[in-house]
């Protein structure tokens, strides 16, 4: 099957929403059967790649290797999941009437647009295209950012749009050193030097100086839209402020397809450069400010959607720490944006629910969750601890095999991060306690006359998340599994 | 040919000329019209590579720097600022004759690590990609130091051309596809931040950026 057919499906999805009826209900529905035949079209067509050998060399626009094939389920997985969390939690605002029937009609145009530039990203052979694509990223979520028309909403919606523009912008000036690379070597026309497969063959004639000043722009301004420290600004605003469901992809993947996007180029520098270290360097420094930074903001944190934003630029530090390790760390690194992408996604999930019921996103205001809303505070604790690395979790596995690594190659900056990870673990575990079972006297409790609540469809997807990351983290333990993943970064391996 | 070629350096001076002058204006519409200026001379420039080069897949980016950046983004920003009853007066940290300053500096700084930009001295003539970098640290400078959201729009749109003149230079243009993509994508940028500034002045009734500051930890 051609990668056409699933844009195309996303076109279509993206535009029923401004079909013309009145029942936000069949929007929803017609959404979620969406999201179902994306899903299986992006089956259909990844599945058989992951088990494949890589297509290094495909002349077309689009291609389809392991690496592409990985960051494609996971697009899909999240798709899907976001879609049955968005189904319940659109109907609630509707029905609480926080939003109109336009917003719902916004909501369900923007989140196609954003999957299918998501997927045009991960698929494109073209580095023109892959711009464009992760530009579109940022366009169409701009008004899922600024959803509530609040002016905390705007404000996030504003910086969000300005700073990712800004740095997809320098890294454009990345792209284009890259071409010129390409031009200045010789051997490639005027299409090729787009070509992302052809710079790949060619790089080892590029000039090292103008691929380390395309490598650093690159790194610079897509690592933005990954998150890292210090051009992190714009996500905690922005990921507190989108819809649960919006922020769970954003955080799920979205970084993750950044982050893809810079490996993409890391493989074609290190060729051209004839080893890989002077590229992992970059992942080491930022990988290690971007864990060490938000462990300070997550333990200062009032706001419970913030702090899962800065636990997702913990996560980015943490496989990029991973990846700059060495060409082995390249594995755990993957493993732990798989577990990253399902345990966050869970939380974020997890947070709207909480909302739902609290209307606030301040911990100090979340009271007796245990008490009021027994489902979500375990399925929530459950993530958190999953998210915190406790076995079996997928990030067990991941942080378990860096570390590991780590302490052999780069003992001394390995201890920093365990010192971050430890506060980390610790004051995200005390927020979530708080919420637990921390009680105001005062008859504002809202708490105390809450009903209690009932299972939902939010905590159906919670709960499968939560089994996938256990099953996923036990068979990243393994043999197999760690072949699988091996097989995976085949791709971008540059094998020196 | 070569009669064209001796207006080239008069467009990419008019270009940087007119976005060295951008930052020190306080005045809503006059920025604006420079910055159609800018455009203009840098499409300008690209209709001399095409005279000289004939590289037909140009005409498309000329075409689309005129449509996009010298009329459409300059009429939306206006329509839409009027709309919502803008001040045409702008706020700036500090004052015009310093931010001259400061933008000397940046070309002084840019002129002075020259011989870091070896690697591309086959990027003929050396002076347009002085320009094109000048113009992105000028973006920067603008989008840190104005207070207002539609000298951060310009900033980031005069950033831009510093990238399209890159773009020119190293490797002229792309495939048509790819061209339409990133020309799109810089419109419906413009478009959604002019969108946005159009809900903040709404909301907030001024264009001043400092109402935007809630947001913390």
């Amino acid at each position: 099957m051609q990668p056409i057919y699933l844009f195309l499906a996303l076109l279509v999805i993206a535009s029923l929403a401004y079909i013309p009826i009145k029942s936000e209900q069949i929007l929803r529905q017609i959404s979620l059967g969406g999201a179902v035949l994306y899903t299986i079209l992006a089956g259909w067509l990844a599945i058989p790649a992951l088990f494949a050998e890589p297509q290094f060399y495909s002349q077309d626009w689009w291609f389809l290797d392991p690496f592409a094939a990985f960051f494609l389920v996971l697009i899909s997985f999240l798709f899907l999941s976001a879609s049955i969390v968005s189904y319940r939690y659109i109907g609630h605002e509707m029905h609480e009437r926080i939003i109109q029937l336009k917003q719902v009609r916004l909501y369900q145009l923007s989140l196609p647009l954003f999957i299918l530039s998501m997927t045009a990203a991960v698929l494109t052979n073209n580095i023109g295209v892959l711009w464009v694509a992760l530009e579109a990223t940022t366009l169409t979520t701009t008004f899922l950012v600024a959803f509530y028309t609040k002016d905390a909403s705007l404000e996030a919606a504003w910086k969000y749009i300005l700073i990712c523009s800004t740095g997809i912008a320098l890294g454009l000036l990345g792209i284009l050193m890259f071409a010129f690379a390409g031009n200045q070597a010789g051997g490639l026309d005027a299409e090729s030097i787009f070509n992302l497969a052809q710079l790949r063959e060619h790089a080892t004639t590029f000039l090292p100086e103008i691929v380390r000043w395309a490598f650093v722009f690159i790194f610079i301004g897509i690592g933005t839209k990954v998150g890292f420290v210090p051009m992190h600004t714009w996500l905690p605003d922005a990921h507190s402020k989108t819809p649960s469901p919006i922020s769970g992809i954003l955080s799920g993947v979205l970084l993750n397809v950044a982050l893809y996007t810079i490996l993409r180029f890391k493989l074609v520098a290190d060729l051209s450069l004839g080893n890989t270290w002077w590229t992992e360097r970059f992942f080491l420094v930022f990988g290690v400010m971007s864990i060490v930074l938000p462990a300070f903001m997550i333990y200062i944190q009032r706001n419970y959607k913030r702090m899962l934003a800065y636990s997702s630029i913990e996560h980015m530090g943490l496989a990029a720490f991973a990846i700059g390790l060495g060409p082995f760390g390249v594995v755990p690194a993957m493993m732990h944006l798989v577990g990253h992408a399902i345990g966050k996604s869970m939380l974020f999930f997890g947070s709207g629910e909480i909302l739902m019921r609290y209307k606030t996103t301040k911990i100090e205001q979340v009271r007796q969750l245990l008490k009021t809303s027994p489902y979500t505070a375990v399925l929530f604790l459950l993530g958190l601890l999953g998210l915190l690395a406790v076995p079996p979790s997928a990030l067990f596995a991941s942080e378990f095999l860096m570390i590991g690594y780590g302490m052999q190659s780069q003992w001394i900056l390995t201890l920093v991060v365990l010192v971050a990870l430890t506060i980390i673990f610790v004051s995200m575990i005390r927020h979530t306690l708080t919420m637990f079972y921390a009680h105001d006297a005062s008859e504002s409790d809202a708490s105390s006359h809450m009903h209690k609540e009932g299972w939902t469809l939010t905590h159906t997807v919670m709960a499968a998340h939560l089994l996938l990351l256990v099953v996923v983290g036990v068979y990243f333990l393994t043999i197999p599994g760690i072949k699988f993943m091996s097989g995976i970064v085949q791709s971008i391996s540059a094998n020196l | 040919m070569t009669s064209v070629g001796m207006f080239y350096p008069l467009f990419i001076g008019g270009l940087l000329f007119a976005s060295v002058l951008i930052p020190m204006i306080l005045r809503r519409q006059l920025m604006v019209r420079l910055y159609a200026i800018a455009s203009l001379c840098l499409a300008l420039a690209m209709i001399v590579t095409f005279l000289q080069e004939g590289v037909t897949h140009l005409l498309f980016a000329i075409g689309a720097t005129l449509l996009i950046k010298v009329f459409a983004i300059p009429m939306i920003m206006e329509q839409m600022a009027k709309r919502v009853g803008a001040s045409t007066r702008l706020v700036s940290k500090i004052r015009p004759t310093t931010t001259l300053f400061l933008v000397i500096g940046v070309l002084v700084l840019v002129s002075l690590n020259s011989n870091h930009l070896a690697v591309f001295a086959t990027v003929q003539p050396t002076y347009v990609l002085f320009t094109s970098i000048s113009l992105v640290l000028i973006g920067f400078l603008m989008m840190v130091l104005r207070r207002d959201i539609y000298s951060e729009i310009i900033g980031f749109l005069t950033l831009e051309n510093g990238i399209s003149l890159f773009s020119l230079v190293t490797v002229g243009s792309g495939s048509l596809f790819v061209e339409g993509g990133i020309f799109s994508a810089i419109l419906v940028g413009a478009v959604l931040m002019t969108l946005l500034s159009r809900r903040i002045c709404e909301l907030y009734g001024t264009e001043s950026t400092d109402p935007l500051r809630e947001l913390t930890d």
